[in-house]
């Protein structure tokens, strides 16, 4: 049930979470079951690679990290998107959208096409 | 932009570590607990759900996911970094001898290679320590018909193209350029005698300067004042400038000095100011006089070409402009003064290039000496290390097979090479502070046995031998890059390191032959290099050797000599100074108080006699090849009696010999070798410069040993002191008898003559060889000790090789003894081995040993650079301590018991 990332999901990762934390503030454990729900099962993500990542984008400056106090009054760590990220997760799903178009025609394309 | 975040955050996350990391693992936890808690209530047990959490979030181990975190950040490198420098310092602690050893020897080819390099970066690389040294200019003429001068050719009248400057010519560029902020001259050194009322006469050496000299270098006096403009004026009241040196040494640093009336040169001054400590300004002048107390300014005219101008470029003018600028100038001036500016032309140049510097093939000697003690250096520790290495091969492996990067564990050995390497530059440099100085002591061979102070030194006044940002810049790039030459091999040798080979076995043998073989190559090389160096120093200490145990021909004991100097201002013309030599000479031949006293116008056996060329009748030269040049000496009465200068044919010089119309001359007997291979000497005549007197040679003298580079060794012709009409104005007075009572009487007798001419440079004729031989013994001991260090490193090699070597077969050996082999079959095998590698690095390095037989022979004088003897010797010397330092852990070979060899582990 675990994904190995391969090297083309590992890139989509950080725009997976930062369209996660677009639709609302997480923590970790969220992230992961939000990603689980919406994409229907396909994509489950394990800590090894969620963790690299969240870090990776906190440094960059796109996400932001705060300590609040969950439902069940534990301490968790809340990532928010900032507005650089909000930026760039822009310009990647352009890029994202403009990729798979493409590649869906060249998939979809006959022997006479080419 | 992103890069800087990063960095800022992993700067961050360093600062504050605990935090971070306990924030982390609370994150990860809190994680972890929700996973358990969804599948808590999805109906599983407590226990059951953690175990199901853990795998699906993949927190098993926390840890790994933690360091797969951390490894996001820069940061990380840095601590894997700090811990493998310690891990590395711990490794090399433990090794307590092998790190000594290696830091010391790596500290000693450093420090000698720093000592080296301080010495060319003050000749050569530094500035003069001036404020804006590069703006300072030295402006001088040229006949226009010679080539250009080199780089440090020195000021006027030395060598032939360059020219000086005339006080004429310096007022009209006054006036005609604009580029300089103002220019200076001084004239060449001259001797000033200074007497006033509270102690005898002194001679220094001073110089002449324009009153603006000062104010150009932008040195100010710390006492009193600087020149004023109307002090270099002509009949200005004299003017002197103390050194701080002589303000101490004279007056004890008083300050009431200043103001007071003295007289140099017999000719009255007043006091006006000291000059800073260690302010020699030009080259080793110890005080200064306005250019109007000159005897040159006085009585010649204004175009007396002999001075040296130094100009300062204004903020806004340039090298380029200025040269224009001054060339147009002249221009102009020869349209004026056609006879005056013919065939010059002027060379603008920065003031450094004024400077000698030290003579290059001694320097290059010098520097392929270190590089060399440096490369057995590398080697040396290239095989301590590659035994090292063998030795731990095992660790390595157990490290690669749990888990440790191969890259990791060659990144930690070439961090050890690293800190090596870093104390030995440490230790180097501390000994360079040291051996720069002493290496600079043997660089006045430039005027061999001229005393220091004398008028002939153009040492450089800023030889300056402290550290400056170069040389630590060197001294640290030079051990990092010794860390990558001496450890490359070894860290190469262990990236090979097969785990499974080591692990199954210990290395019967002594390590991979590919291994083995590098270390027998670094070996011969070792033993090579060593034996060039060993020659080199073994042909300069024959060289020395022979010169100093050469024939003195004289008996120099009991000789003590004494040199005077007439200044220009009393002395203008040569007939008075003729005369006032005469007048000596009779004084001295009616001297009863001494058996033998005798002048002459220079003291025998020292380098720096006045050249003249000479013309033997009967021999013509092509039109345009130079004459030959011989020392010219002209000697007093009684000259050769007192010196007991034997003759081996003819007579000495006698009173006959100054009759005009029958001048008789001596010359020595390499005169005649030179002159008269197969002729008789006696009774041929010879002219003595272009338009000198002639004389008939009546007697042909042994040759005494001069002191001084070889190319200076010139024939001597000894001609009585009537005879010349133009003598030098200097004198060098001798005579047989005590030290203390002969200088005395002769100060008195000088005295009685003219009370302001002091005797300098009192000491005995031993005294004076010594000094004339001081820079050449310094130079081959200097030498001897750099081939002992590289012999000592290549023994030391040897030693540590055959150890190791021996451990390392400890179960071959047992084998070998339990077959029947007894203890001198084991010896005979290690010792088998060296005379091989001996054998080629023999022939290696005397090869190599010929091959630059030509570079040093321009340091020899009386050896040729192929001289077998010391070759053969330095090759036995080699041979033996060789064979020693492979006897000694041999022979612990021979004494191993079978059976626990065969059981060693």
């Amino acid at each position: 049930m675990e994904d190995k990332p391969s090297s083309l999901v590992q890139g989509t990762l950080y725009m997976l979470i930062m369209k996660t934390l677009d639709l609302e503030p997480m923590h970790g454990y969220g992230i992961g079951v939000r990603l689980a729900q919406i994409s229907r099962g396909v994509f489950h993500v394990n800590a090894g690679s969620l963790f690299p990542a969240l870090r990776r984008l906190e440094r960059d400056g796109l996400i932001r990290g705060e300590w609040r106090v969950t439902g069940n009054s534990r301490r968790a760590k809340y990532y928010v998107l900032t507005a650089s990220g909000r930026a760039m997760l822009k310009r990647e799903t352009r890029t994202w959208e403009i990729q798979t178009t493409a590649i869906g025609r060249i998939l979809k394309a006959s022997a006479g096409e080419l | 932009m992103r890069w800087m975040r990063r960095v800022i955050g992993g700067g961050h996350a360093l600062a504050r570590r605990p935090q971070a990391e306990r924030e982390l693992d609370e994150e990860l936890r809190a994680y972890l607990e929700s996973a358990v808690a969804e599948k808590v209530r999805g109906g599983m047990s407590r226990d059951e759900a953690t175990r199901a959490a853990r795998l699906e979030t993949g927190l098993v181990s926390m840890d790994s996911v933690k360091e797969r975190v951390r490894a996001t950040g820069w940061e990380v490198g840095i601590e894997t970094l700090c811990q493998d420098v310690r891990l590395a310092a711990r490794a090399l602690a433990r090794d307590r001898s092998f790190t000594m050893a290696a830091v010391v020897a790596l500290g000693l080819a450093i420090g000698l290679n720093a000592s080296v390099f301080a010495i060319i970066n003050t000749a050569f690389l530094r500035n003069v320590p001036l404020d804006e040294p590069e703006r300072l200019m030295a402006i001088q003429f040229r006949d226009s018909r010679a080539p250009q001068p080199a780089p440090g050719s020195v000021g006027p009248g030395v060598t032939g193209s360059v020219l000086g400057v005339s006080y004429a010519d310096l007022r009209e560029w006054r006036e005609q350029t604009r580029s300089f902020e103002g220019l200076a001259a001084h004239a060449p050194p001259g001797a000033m005698n200074l007497s006033d009322d509270g102690a005898p006469a002194e001679r220094f050496r001073g110089r002449y300067l324009t009153a603006n000299t000062f104010r150009i270098v932008r040195v100010a006096p710390i006492l009193g004042r600087d020149f004023a403009d109307g002090d270099d004026r002509p009949g200005a009241p004299g003017v002197l400038m103390l050194g701080y040196g002589v303000w101490q040494s004279r007056y004890a640093g008083d300050p009431s000095v200043i103001g007071r009336t003295v007289r140099v040169n017999d000719v009255p001054a007043t006091i006006i100011g000291v000059m800073p400590p260690g302010f020699n300004y030009p080259a080793v002048d110890q005080m200064w006089q306005a250019m109007s107390s000159s005897a040159d300014f006085a009585t010649t005219t204004f175009s007396t070409r002999n001075l040296s101008v130094v100009g300062r470029l204004k903020p806004t003018a340039d090298l380029a402009g200025a040269r224009a600028e001054l060339d147009a100038a002249i221009a102009r001036l020869a349209g004026t003064f056609p006879d005056t500016y013919r065939d010059v032309a002027s060379v603008v140049r920065p003031l450094r290039e004024l400077y000698s510097t030290p003579p290059v093939p001694m320097i290059a000697t010098m520097m392929g000496a270190v590089a060399l003690v440096l490369l057995i250096a590398y080697a040396n520790l290239a095989n301590l290390l590659l035994a090292r290495s063998i030795r731990r091969s095992r660790e390595f492996a157990i490290r690669l097979a749990i888990g440790s990067s191969r890259l990791r564990v060659v990144r930690q050995f070439l961090l050890e090479c690293l800190l090596i390497a870093l104390a030995g530059g440490a230790l180097g440099f501390g000994l360079s502070l040291y051996g720069a100085r002493e290496i600079a002591v043997a660089f006045e061979p430039i005027e061999a046995g001229v005393p220091l102070g004398s008028l002939d030194s153009n040492r450089p006044f800023h030889v300056d031998l402290s550290p400056n940002a170069i040389l630590y810049a060197f001294v640290a790039l030079l051990s990092m890059a010794s860390a990558f030459a001496f450890g490359v091999l070894p860290a190469w040798q262990m990236s090979k390191t097969d785990v499974n080979d080591t692990l199954k076995a210990e290395s019967r043998f002594g390590g991979s032959p590919h291994g083995r073989r590098w270390a027998s190559g670094l070996l011969v090389a070792e033993l090579a290099l060593a034996l060039v160096l060993l020659s080199s120093a073994g042909l300069l200490w024959r060289d020395f050797l022979e010169r100093y145990w050469e024939d003195p021909v004289i008996d120099t004991s009991g000789v003590v000599t004494m040199r005077l100097a007439l200044p220009a201002q009393k002395y203008a013309t040569p007939a008075e100074q003729k005369r006032f030599l005469e007048q000596l000479n009779q004084r001295l031949s009616e001297m009863r108080v001494f058996s033998a006293v005798t002048m002459a116008t220079h003291p025998p056996m020292e380098f720096g006699a006045p050249a003249r060329e000479v013309f033997v009748e009967g021999t013509g030269y092509a039109p345009g090849a130079k004459p030959p040049l011989v020392s010219y000496l002209l000697t007093g009465a009684r000259y050769f009696e007192t010196l007991r200068l034997p003759l081996v044919r003819g007579r000495g010089i006698q009173d006959v010999d100054a009759r005009p119309g029958q001048e008789g001359a001596v010359v020595d007997e390499r005169f005649a070798m030179r002159f008269f291979p197969d002729d008789e000497p006696i009774g041929r005549r010879i002219r003595v410069g272009a338009a000198g007197v002639s004389y008939t040679i009546v007697g042909v003298a042994r040759t005494l040993p001069q002191s001084g580079p070889p190319s200076g060794l010139r024939p001597v012709v000894y001609a009585p002191l009537q005879a010349e009409p133009a003598p030098d104005g200097r004198a060098a007075i001798i005579v047989r008898g005590p030290l203390a009572a002969a200088s005395a009487t002769l100060r008195e007798e000088v005295r009685a003559m003219d009370s302001s001419l002091p005797l300098f440079a009192i000491e005995t004729l031993d005294q004076a060889q010594a000094r004339g031989r001081l820079s050449a013994r310094l130079f081959s001991t200097w030498f001897a000790w750099l081939a002992v260090v590289a012999l000592i490193l290549a023994a030391v090699g040897v030693f540590a090789i055959t150890a190791h070597s021996v451990s390392q077969r400890t179960e071959e050996i047992g084998v070998r003894m339990a077959l029947g082999a007894n203890g001198w079959d084991v010896v005979r095998m290690f010792v088998r081995r060296t005379l091989k590698q001996l054998a080629l690095a023999i022939v290696l390095g005397l090869a190599g040993s010929l091959a630059l037989a030509n570079l040093i022979g321009a340091l020899l004088q009386e050896v040729e650079p192929r001289d077998i003897v010391p070759l053969t010797v330095v090759t036995v010397i080699l041979g033996s301590i060789t064979l020693l330092a492979t006897l000694l852990p041999a022979r612990r070979a021979s004494r191993v018991d079978p059976v626990t060899a065969m059981r060693w582990e």
